[in-house]
């Protein structure tokens, strides 16, 4: 059950057109421990999404290994939930048939995985959207039956892209808090990739800061301010400050890293 | 006119569009999604399709008539040539379109390569092969029709060419006109709701 996730020295190159490549991860290593959330900050195409992706098994890594319990890891293994940037969801099918489709491809029956769909649907409160299609719904409703069909697998360890930057502030914090409402029951670890400082040191037990392309982890900070933390504490500011900071992001009158 | 005879000449029309239209299709849908998901295939199959596309329908009759002679083969084969460049560029268009996104969703989530195809690809290729299908549909009859009238000995063109023959303006409305409701209600009674029961996601409108 205790599922300790470890990356080590990855390296990860993709192919150009012009036949060149694009180094995009550079010896990146890190630990998320067992339930931990963990968010990864960097600008914004510094390779925090391959991240992910080589995580999930969807991306392999040119060199290094991905451990989960301090083995080697068989990603095919893991029962990984992943929320993406967009909801990327099956427009054709209502929304509690696309929560059904992860818990389908995990194996659940058809029955189980209709009655669990609905479990996740009323969680993240959209019960009484379940027949719907997912066009007919808001982009906040969107990605939370995103984040349902996510957490309805059960997973060993969540993956989340940026999950809440195309939604508007308000929307946001509410699904933060009710992300960690969830997350504090589940006791899942999570690795949460974000450009918003704030909302790493509002999320995170650990806050690991990526270096522009090629990306290694530059630094890593420990958030240890109990929780139910407010967004507007003035402790969360100075450590926003620090990332910024680590991310060569200075004052207010600071420019974009090279 | 109406009654024996013209059921007669109907099915006959009816079973030639049928057959060609479905050859076609079968061998597009194919093709369509290979040269969709291979370059290779895309840079050897487009010349094929531009050519197919341009070359007139009566030039195939024609070519059809000489080579397959008086038989059902040649209005079948002019229909399948005419048809298959057409079918294949909407599913070739299709495939390129998929949204790669959502496929990657599903591999995320472990979802096998059967579940894929089923639930995330032929969805996205539906309202291609819908429009294929009714586009297809419509050019299959008017070349039947054509190849009817060029040199066979029964179908609607055939009878709009021998009511012609006898300078007869109101048979040649009468089968022109009862072949076209016979169109309209495959279109009505068939396509029609069928394209709205699995397209119907599309229509919902946003909050």
């Amino acid at each position: 059950m205790i599922l300790q996730i470890a990356l080590r020295g990855i390296h990860k190159e993709f192919p150009r057109e012009n036949g060149g490549s694009l180094a995009v991860l550079r010896d990146v290593t890190l630990t998320v421990g067992a339930g931990e959330f963990c968010c990864v900050v960097g600008s914004s195409g510094c390779g925090k999404s391959t991240i992910l992706n080589i995580v999930a098994g969807l991306t392999p890594p040119d060199s290094g290994e991905v451990l989960v319990d301090n083995a080697r890891a068989d990603s095919t293994q893991m029962r990984i939930g992943y929320v993406f940037q967009k909801p990327r969801l099956l427009n054709w099918k209502s929304v509690r048939e696309n929560v059904a489709f992860a818990l389908r491809a995990s194996g659940v029956s058809a029955s189980e995985a209709r009655a669990r769909a609905r479990h996740y649907l009323d969680l993240v409160g959209l019960s009484q959207f379940e027949h719907e299609f997912p066009l007919s719904l808001s982009g906040g409703m969107q990605q939370r039956v995103a984040i349902a069909r996510a957490l309805a697998i059960e997973p060993d360890l969540l993956l989340m892209d940026e999950p809440f930057s195309h939604l508007d502030e308000l929307t946001a914090r509410v699904l933060r808090s009710e992300l960690l409402r969830i997350w504090q029951q589940a006791r899942k670890p999570v690795m949460f990739v974000t450009h918003n400082a704030l909302e790493a040191v509002y999320l995170a037990d650990q806050v690991l800061i990526l270096s522009g392309r090629p990306a290694t982890i530059q630094k890593s900070l420990r958030v240890s301010l109990p929780r139910d933390r407010e967004m507007e504490d003035p402790r969360l500011a100075l450590l926003q400050r620090e990332i910024l900071d680590g991310l060569g992001i200075s004052g207010a009158n600071g420019s974009l890293p090279r | 006119m109406l009654s024996g005879q013209f059921l007669l000449h109907m099915g006959a029309t009816m079973l030639r569009v049928a057959t060609g239209f479905l050859a076609a299709f079968l061998v597009s849908i194919g093709l369509g999604i290979f040269m969709g998901v291979n370059r290779t295939a895309e840079r050897f199959f487009e010349p094929e399709i531009v050519v197919g596309l341009t070359v007139p329908s009566l030039a195939w009759s024609v070519i059809a008539l000489m080579w397959f002679g008086i038989s059902e083969l040649a209005p079948i084969f002019t229909i399948f040539v005419v048809l298959q460049p057409v079918i294949t560029v909407n599913i070739w268009q299709g495939t390129k379109a998929l949204d790669h996104e959502v496929i990657e969703m599903a591999r995320a989530f472990r979802a096998g390569r059967p579940m894929v195809i089923r639930d995330v690809v032929i969805p996205q290729l539906v309202p291609y092969l819908l429009a294929a299908t009714r586009f297809g549909l419509s050019l299959a009859w008017k070349v039947t029709v054509i190849a009817e009238l060029l040199g066979l000995s029964n179908g609607i063109g055939y009878m709009i060419h021998y009511s012609f023959g006898i300078f007869s303006m109101l048979d040649v409305f009468a089968w022109t006109i009862a072949f076209t409701l016979v169109m309209l209600a495959l279109e009505y009674g068939f396509l029609k709701p069928l394209e709205t029961r699995i397209t119907g996601w599309r229509r919902a409108v946003a909050l």
